[in-house]
């Protein structure tokens, strides 16, 4: 154990790209867990899944077009098809879960069709996996990205310690949130946009089919114990913390795939939060 | 209760980040060797070559100890046989290659291993100019197959 440690340390310190992907994996699983509270109790658990599949798709263009920096296309179709489904998607005749379904199987399917014709790597498969599953991407970052990350995460960490009370209102009834006032249309927009900004880098860790764990997990776990959306916002962000850090140094240590050892890790957390609930319920005094 | 559960939560996250601090020295590696690829786990193996690849020049006078599958390849232009070593990542979805020369007079293919062979090879990581272009290898005084 000792030893582990001892080689975890000389991981952090000795390579600069170990504290990347540490900085990166704190600031996306606290936005993702987050936004998670809010898109988990508006009934909005998959569209992690189905955002991270548009991101899939749009960075296959990017990859056929053999563009050096993909962001600039996958982050604004990203945020694009978030406004369409949040916002649009529940006035249109295609809604909610078919609207959802609908684009993520069409980004996935068309951004394999274009990344299998038209890419210019040598290792489609690879690129693929890699995009699906995260594999190592989160230990390749540069500093250019991890600044990016930072100024986004903390964007959307401000929107919503700003916005917490009309986002509060919007997630729990927005019909009475429009009938106070509230204009729930640009709320929701927000949240469409903050979304669409963590899914795609969420993606870097633990690739586009894992990626609703980030989001999901941490909320359902603090749900386990806790019941007032402040506490559960709250313990949401630790869990989803701790779970990635955890899981992201076991991946080093070990020698595992990152992305489905955070889920792994996610899961144990929804597990030990679930029995820590029943235990709190079971012996609380009435 | 819920202070009491947040506090641990709080506290299991500081600890967590405290585990970051302090500087030690690179352990299990082999004496000598400034980037010792055979004591890596597969995650970190697979993104220090990453590294190497994307940042070749940082490399540079650095020695390297990797293991991996053997791969020679011909290049018509030249006329030269190339050594590579492959490494493969956690996910076991992609894989990368170093090329590295043996120093010395060896004939190929009768002193090299075979295609596919898992090698280990320790070495110093240099550049050299061909055709107007900078490419990078480690220079390896030998061979072992495992």
């Amino acid at each position: 154990m000792t030893e582990v440690l001892y080689k975890l340390a000389s991981y952090i310190t000795g390579h600069a790209f170990v504290r990347h992907a540490l900085i990166v994996t704190v600031l996306v699983a606290l936005c993702a867990s987050l936004l998670g509270v809010t898109l988990v109790l508006k009934r909005f658990s998959f569209i992690g899944d189905g955002l991270s599949h548009v991101a899939f798709g749009a960075a296959a263009v990017a990859a056929a077009l053999n563009l050096t920096n993909n962001m600039l296309l996958v982050l604004p179709f990203t945020v694009m098809c978030a406004i369409l489904l949040l916002r649009v998607g529940r006035h249109s005749k295609i809604k909610g879960d078919a609207a959802l379904a609908l684009c993520s199987v069409s980004a996935l399917g068309i951004g394999y069709l274009i990344m299998n014709r038209f890419s210019v790597s040598s290792n489609v498969s690879g690129d693929v996996c890699s995009s699906l599953f995260g594999s190592t991407s989160i230990l390749t970052l540069s500093a250019g990205d991890v600044w990016l990350c930072a100024a986004l995460s903390f964007a959307v960490i401000a929107v919503f310690l700003l916005f917490y009370h009309k986002i509060f209102a919007v997630t729990f009834d927005e019909d009475f949130a429009v009938a106070a006032g509230v204009p729930a249309k640009t709320y929701n927009l927000i949240l469409a946009v903050a979304t669409a900004v963590v899914i795609v880098f969420a993606m870097r860790l633990v690739g586009a089919l894992l990626v609703s764990a980030l989001v999901v997990f941490p909320a359902l776990s603090a749900m386990r114990v806790f019941k007032s959306f402040k506490s559960v916002t709250v313990c949401s962000v630790v869990v989803a913390v701790v779970c990635a850090v955890f899981g992201i140094l076991f991946s080093i240590a070990a020698g595992t795939p990152v992305g489905s050892t955070i889920v792994a890790v996610d899961i144990a957390g929804f597990l030990v939060l679930g029995a820590t609930g029943f235990i709190v319920r079971r012996f609380r005094p009435s | 209760m819920k202070t009491v559960l947040l506090s641990a939560a709080c506290l299991s996250l500081m600890l967590a980040a405290g585990c970051s601090a302090g500087a030690v020295p690179d352990g299990g590696a082999d004496e000598g060797v400034d980037v010792d690829l055979t004591a890596m786990s597969a995650t970190m193996v697979y993104a220090e070559v990453y590294n190497i690849t994307v940042s070749p020049a940082d490399y540079v006078g650095k020695t390297i100890k990797a293991s991996g599958l053997y791969y020679p390849y011909y290049y018509e232009e030249t006329g030269l046989i190339y050594h590579n070593i492959y490494i493969a990542d956690a996910a076991a979805c992609c894989q990368q290659g170093i090329e590295f020369a043996w120093q010395g007079e060896h004939a190929y293919p009768d002193d090299y291993p075979a295609e596919q062979a898992r090698i280990v090879i320790s070495g110093t990581f240099g550049s050299y100019d061909e055709l107007g272009y900078t490419y990078y290898h480690i220079v390896t005084d030998g061979i072992t197959v495992e």
